[in-house]
């Protein structure tokens, strides 16, 4: 006869072992995780005066049955591989802080970006009714760091952007040289600093600010919520005037290079961590870029769309007594296996 | 949650047929996972509530050798805000669980309080539900300090025990590698007296 004593024990330990919160359908690795396709975006626009329902921007995946072999950098000597293209299908607004550069609207816009076999983006082009309407490229070096963005606007005033990066010894873009056709070139430098005792360096800290286009941005967390951190950052934007003062921040919500939530809030209260207050003018409009939504693809790519609002954030105009509520546009990124 | 009751009545068999010298418990826990707060967005730290139970074997009067097992009952992880210890204030939710090998050493022979270490060594699961679930296993090797009082024979309130778990391996998707604990619960000893 066995004695329960003898059996007890080995029986809770098998029992213990055999419990187990992971599932089948988890994600348990890197790879598998890479693999992810984004599914769609849900795009929640938090308005002062309008209630805009949740709309969704469909996204589709096309592979390759032939990958393209191209190159991938200025020089055209280094060669990539395209491989898939994900297509986006823009949603109608009702109202909208979202608008394009390309003064498209409606139905028919459509967003494509394609991608190089080891995820990285080759470009991205919007076109309304199988029109180009505005191409974004990204050219890299041999270690696939970004070298330039092109952005060419094709309105009745064509606008082509061709943009270089130059990255400091931390790997973090130090100055954009922007060149485009009869304008001189553009210089703008970017300065960083820390918003926690081991947090990476995000923009700010610059006793200057950054000018371009007429306005000066002073990138920062000042706007962001007390204790923030590195989750938040933003830009404050006046004139020299000093009659405008706009102001943004920014929340993602990141895994790897999975990118699940993205915010963007037009400030016009006071507050935040560095206590601001006065007149912010009228509520902000935003020019669709796409590094809204492939910034988690990119090395540093919070940094990136936080330097190209001087092209994706276009401010309120100048008013007395304007808004004191914010207002803010989310993307939630939805993923399938 | 059947599985752990069946695991208790067998403890439960074991006390009424034979008396080994053999204690459970039953315990809440608070853990912390912190994160590496580096970009936008990224985890920051993981926190989770579990109920740990287990049973042990006392070797002698002041060493116990056992298994422990906890899971989750709630948990969170904190991506696009700061932790700053705000629990239950996270944008996802996180559940932790381990089972381990479990030695548990007296320092005491007091009538009422008496102070404890343990020493441990299995494997810890970690999942982050961020509308995809990503799930870690790992093995992790862990110590921890406590005091016990002593009500009767039988029952023991663990007043108060502190607790670290160093993970052999980081979490893949995130600068994860300890997680830190308190706990606070009941052992009821089995069999003869202690």
């Amino acid at each position: 006869m066995v004695r329960s004593s003898k059996v007890g024990f080995p029986l809770l330990l098998i029992i213990g072992f055999s419990c187990s919160i992971i599932k089948d359908s988890d994600i348990t690795s890197l790879s598998q995780l890479n693999q992810l396709r984004l599914s769609g975006i849900d795009v929640t626009q938090n308005l002062a005066t309008t209630i805009v329902p949740t709309a969704t921007i469909a996204v589709t995946d096309s592979i390759y049955k032939t990958p393209i072999t191209t190159t991938i950098d200025l020089n055209n000597k280094i060669n990539g591989t395209i491989v898939r293209q994900s297509i986006f299908t823009w949603p109608v607004f009702t109202k909208t802080k979202m608008i394009f550069r390309s003064k498209i609207s409606s139905t028919g816009i459509v967003i494509r970006t394609s991608f190089y076999d080891n995820g990285n983006p080759r470009g991205t082009t919007v076109s309304q009714n199988n029109q180009l309407k505005e191409w974004y490229s990204y050219l890299y070096n041999s270690q696939w760091r970004v070298t330039n963005v092109i952005s060419r606007v094709f309105a009745t005033d064509t606008t082509v952007y061709n943009d270089s990066l130059i990255y400091n010894t931390q790997g973090y873009v130090s100055t954009l040289l922007r060149r485009s056709k009869g304008a001189p070139l553009v210089t703008l430098n970017f300065q960083y600093q820390t918003y926690s005792s081991n947090s990476l360096p995000q923009l700010g800290g610059s006793s200057s600010a950054v000018q371009y286009n007429g306005y000066n941005y002073n990138y920062g967390n000042c706007n962001c919520p007390s204790s923030s951190g590195n989750s938040c950052s933003g830009a404050d934007l006046n004139t020299n005037s000093g009659q405008l003062n706009a102001r943004y921040i920014i929340t993602g919500a990141q895994t790897n290079s999975i990118l699940t939530q993205l915010e963007i809030d037009d400030i016009k209260t006071g507050g935040g961590n560095c206590g601001n207050s006065g007149n912010t003018g009228a509520y902000d409009t935003y020019y669709f870029h796409p590094l809204m939504i492939n910034r988690g693809y990119f090395t540093h790519g919070d940094i990136l769309l936080n330097i190209y609002s001087i092209d994706w954030w276009l401010p309120g105009a100048v008013t007395t007594g304007g808004p004191t509520t914010n207002e803010g546009i989310t993307f939630k990124f939805n993923y399938a296996r | 949650m059947i599985l752990l009751i069946c695991g208790i009545g067998a403890v439960g068999a074991q006390a009424q047929f034979s008396l080994p010298r053999f204690d459970v418990e039953a315990k809440i826990a608070q853990s912390v996972m912190p994160g590496g707060d580096k970009e936008d967005g990224t985890l920051k730290a993981m926190e989770t509530t579990n109920i740990v139970l287990g049973a042990h074997w006392q070797i002698t009067q002041n060493i116990a050798l056992g298994w422990i097992y906890s899971n989750s009952l709630r948990g969170n992880g904190y991506n696009n805000k700061d932790f700053k210890f705000n629990i239950g204030g996270g944008d996802s939710q996180a559940y932790s669980s381990y089972n381990a090998i479990d030695l548990r050493v007296s320092t005491g022979r007091a009538a009422r309080w008496r102070p404890y270490l343990n020493l441990n060594y299995g494997k810890v699961e970690i999942v982050e539900d961020k509308g995809f679930r990503l799930a870690n296993k790992t093995n992790a090797f862990g110590g921890g300090i406590g005091i016990m009082r002593r009500y009767g024979n039988h029952l023991y309130w663990n007043v108060f025990e502190a607790s670290a778990k160093s993970f052999s391996q980081k979490l893949f998707w995130a600068d994860v590698s300890f997680m830190v604990e308190i706990k606070t619960g009941f052992t009821y000893n089995i069999g003869k007296r202690k």
